[in-house]
């Protein structure tokens, strides 16, 4: 056994098996090229559009699809193409865009995303570490994201416990109980004004117009 | 071989003196000049696979051209399409009268060649095989 190479590494050794969709001929062949003559990479196969993506994609089952986003309808197609190609993961290829942009197409589900200002070197590596299973971007698009997701879980937490203080969750609690703010004032020892001051409040924090709705909207504590 | 070795003396006439000795006077040297990064690394891929082309050198500022073409004595210049090029091209070709220069555009999902001479000439469609063929074009 040649112990330069272990066993480990010849799991790895099958080429990275790569169809590309790019309407651009000198990407498209280009690519396929330069890809393939790393010997890392074996393109099984290319088109220029979307719809002769998905009629050539018919049981090539690649591993990676490296598509052109930057014009057309290769974006909106995607879906389309993942339908074709099920287990292939997507590696899009786009102009530099705006983080809002970057952000809606992440959403759309691609597991790589490089522009154009990247090279070959760059490309062949993401190609590698999406087909091990990494998620592959800029680290200014990774910082983006990983706000975003910030933003996202904050939006969450706030529909499960919206920012109310103390006193306001204990009366937003007995109106999910269905009490009447004279009850409420009653149980809390509060004068009816007070009490009527810190409805409006709950209501007001919880964005809704009555409060009938808070129990659509307050998750048990 | 002799309409190398012509554009070569009309070349070194125009500026520097060229009194380098040609190693080989069949190839056509090339220079790529401000295009998106994976573009000139295809494009470089292309030039390096034909015998024939020499790739010389890649810049990223097209306002260093004037001076970067007089030390790399290129044959050709393929060159992404912006306004500095433009304004660069005309005083270029003052200096060297023989020099091509190929601009290449994207747009809308489409790539273009074109010829500047001054004036803009469409060649066709970008792809690696109409590359090589607009590089072994005479001038």
């Amino acid at each position: 056994m040649d112990l330069q190479h272990p066993p480990a590494a010849c799991a790895t050794d099958a080429k990275i098996r790569t169809f590309i969709c790019a309407a651009i001929r000198l990407y498209r062949e280009g690519l396929a090229q330069i890809l393939a003559s790393t010997g890392l990479i074996e393109v099984i196969g290319t088109a220029a559009a979307p719809a002769e993506a998905a009629e050539r994609l018919r049981g090539l089952e690649p591993d990676i699809l490296l598509i052109d986003i930057a014009a057309g309808d290769a974006f909106s197609a995607l879906p389309r193409l993942r339908d074709s190609a099920p287990e292939a993961k997507v590696v899009a290829l786009a102009v530099p865009e705006l983080p809002d942009e970057v952000l809606s197409r992440a959403e759309a589900g691609i597991e790589g995303y490089l522009t154009y200002d990247a090279s070959i070197a760059d490309l062949t590596s993401a190609l590698q570490s999406v087909h091990r299973g990494e998620l592959i971007c800029s680290p200014r698009i990774a910082g983006e994201l990983l706000r975003h997701i910030g933003r996202l879980a904050a939006g969450e937490s706030a529909r499960a416990a919206p920012p109310l203080t103390a006193r306001q969750r204990e009366i937003a609690a007995l109106l999910r109980d269905g009490l009447s703010n004279k009850e409420i004032a009653q149980r809390l020892s509060l004068s009816l004004p007070t009490v009527k001051n810190h409805v409006h409040a709950v209501l007001e924090r919880l964005q809704i117009a009555r409060r009938s709705e808070v129990r659509q909207v307050l998750l048990p504590y | 071989m002799n309409r190398i070795r012509i554009r070569r003396s009309i070349f070194a006439a125009g500026g520097t003196p060229d009194t380098r000795r040609i190693g080989d006077a069949s190839s056509i040297r090339v220079l790529l000049v401000d295009m998106p990064r994976m573009m000139r690394d295809i494009i470089a891929g292309v030039v390096r696979a034909e015998p024939d082309l020499d790739l010389v050198g890649e810049i990223e500022a097209p306002e260093t051209l004037l001076t970067r073409a007089r030390r790399m004595r290129p044959d050709l210049v393929i060159a992404g399409a912006t306004p500095t090029l433009a304004s660069v091209t005309r005083e270029l070709l003052g200096d060297y009268p023989r020099l091509r220069i190929i601009e290449v555009e994207v747009e809308d999902g489409r790539g273009s060649l074109y010829e500047l001479s001054p004036r803009r000439r469409k060649l066709g469609e970008l792809s690696p095989e109409s590359l090589v063929a607009v590089a072994r074009e005479q001038s």
